[in-house]
């Protein structure tokens, strides 16, 4: 009788178990709350803004896209307009709890996006609302070929100084002889090397112990899109496409991976 | 005896391990949470009006008056964003206290632009005197034209603005930012002097037409030829 009593009682645990089990996985998946800016479910609690050109239905929208030449442009700056044609989006992430967290932030990959490239840039209080500059900054040698070719950004203080940081090295592409014939391959380079760049940025605001913040604290960041005709699979109506950016956030709490004894997986958290 | 604690251990562990996938579950709910926010990308572009005005309230100097408004998209392989207006001007020797009254001629161009931009505008100019002999019932017609492009150019530039004689179009030799703003084109001019005498009586008729084109900053080169936007000359003084 007891060992009835035993098993009737373990069913029902493990009944309970699965369905909370079940539950829990459910929420975790699905209390994505779109198109908010702040959200608090349980005890984890933070906020995301999104700002871009306006808001139209709760829902950002930057009808400011251009396109670039993306050797002339991206790589060469040639024009020096690179960060003036540049469609922007600024995002700022606070964390509402008294514990550690950290922000794991995914944006669409380049592949997803066809027509559209991007960089993700820094961006603290004190700089999230000053003019971005960027700008190509390159070493010669004797003969003064371009031995490196670098991308670098900058803000623009209220007294026109800027304090450059490097971004992505774009020396292989600066010294490509670009032709009609090739500049669909060097374009597919190119979105490798942002593709790449990007996917470091965000992966080590995530896993950075620098990056960890409490109550109070904000994450700043942007991002700089611009039009890359050269990567339209098809380019009718090329002047009238709409791209849909999907920014999400996941606000983690870090000390679940320091007690678990893990370390923070930007792919697998 | 050994047999019974066996089972008493496995259901202990069974509970244990229950309820540790209970917990375990439970708690991952609440560490971590996740929002999101849609953002729709689309391409910028400009759109311009043209302004033609007189601002002499003494005489009927603007026959045609208009204000285009046009759609000029952030072009990148073709002008297909050029606008053109045309309207017609007149200037009459009517009251010579007035003359000429093409020096009240004000054009101005509105941009609203979603991207940065450039601009430059053709201007497209036809000047007719008509001679008329009071005393011989007799009218002579006669075209007129500039001696040269650079020199003789009849019409004052707006602050920012360069002629180009080469490409004949006039730039406005500075970025155009995103937003809305007003440029002062043409404010007044002169060219011609009608004639009068006790023998006949001229009258200049102008025909004006404009041709606005704005580019997306960084494809002037591409779309217009031109390697770099007409600076105006600096203006150096005497030693």
């Amino acid at each position: 009788m007891k060992r009835k009593i035993k098993i009737c009682v373990l069913m029902i645990m493990l009944f309970m178990a699965l369905a909370v089990g079940s539950y829990s996985t459910y929420a975790f998946l699905t209390d994505t709350k779109v198109i908010t800016h702040s959200f608090e479910i349980d005890k984890i609690n933070g906020e995301v803004i999104v700002t871009g050109n306006a808001e139209v239905d709760s829902k950002i929208v930057n009808g400011d896209l251009a396109y670039i030449h993306h050797v002339d442009d991206f790589v060469k700056n040639k024009y020096e307009l690179l960060d003036t044609m540049a469609s922007q989006l600024k995002i700022s992430i606070t964390s509402n709890n008294s514990y550690a967290c950290r922000v794991k932030v995914k944006l669409p990959n380049l592949d997803e996006l066809k027509g559209l490239i991007y960089i993700v840039i820094d961006d603290t209080k004190d700089t999230k609302d000053l003019p971005v500059s960027l700008q190509i900054a390159t070493t010669a040698d004797a003969d003064g070929n371009v031995t490196k070719a670098v991308l670098q950004y900058g803000y623009v203080e209220s007294d026109g100084t800027v304090t450059y940081n490097d971004l992505i090295d774009v020396t292989t592409l600066y010294n490509l002889e670009i032709t009609d014939a090739n500049i669909g391959n060097s374009n597919n380079t190119l979105r490798e090397l942002v593709q790449n760049y990007n996917y470091n940025k965000l992966s080590t605001l995530y896993t950075d112990d620098s990056n960890i913040f409490t109550s109070s604290e904000s994450m700043y960041f942007r991002v700089l899109m611009w039009g890359d005709y050269y990567s339209l699979t098809d380019t009718t109506d090329y002047l009238t496409k709409t791209f849909s950016f999907k920014v999400t956030a996941k606000v983690i709490q870090a000390i679940d991976q320091t007690t678990q004894g893990g370390t923070p997986n930007y792919d697998e958290d | 005896m050994m047999k019974t604690n066996n089972k008493k251990l496995c259901a202990t562990l069974l509970c244990v391990l229950v309820l540790v996938v209970f917990i375990t579950s439970a708690t991952y709910a609440w560490l971590s949470i996740e929002g999101s926010k849609d953002v729709d990308a689309s391409f910028g572009d400009f759109k311009v009006a043209v302004d033609v005005k007189n601002d002499d309230t003494n005489g009927v100097l603007v026959e045609g008056l208009y204000k285009v408004n046009g759609l000029s998209q952030g072009d990148y392989e073709a002008i297909e964003d050029s606008i053109s207006a045309e309207g017609e001007l007149k200037t009459y020797y009517e009251d010579l206290a007035k003359y000429p009254y093409i020096d009240t001629l004000k054009v101005s161009v509105k941009v609203t632009s979603e991207i940065a931009g450039y601009m430059r505008v053709k201007i497209l100019d036809e000047w007719q005197v008509t001679r008329d002999y009071i005393n011989f019932d007799k009218v002579s017609q006669e075209a007129i034209f500039r001696a040269t492009d650079e020199d003789s150019f009849m019409f004052n530039l707006g602050a920012g603005w360069v002629y180009d004689p080469v490409t004949k179009y006039c730039y406005y030799s500075k970025l155009i930012n995103k937003g809305e703003e007003t440029f002062s084109f043409i404010d007044g001019g002169s060219f011609y002097t009608p004639k009068v005498s006790s023998y006949f009586i001229e009258t200049c008729e102008v025909t004006l037409a404009l041709e606005v084109e704005v580019v997306q900053a960084n494809r002037f080169e591409a779309l217009w030829g031109i390697e770099e936007i007409p600076q105006p000359k600096e203006v150096t003084g005497n030693a």
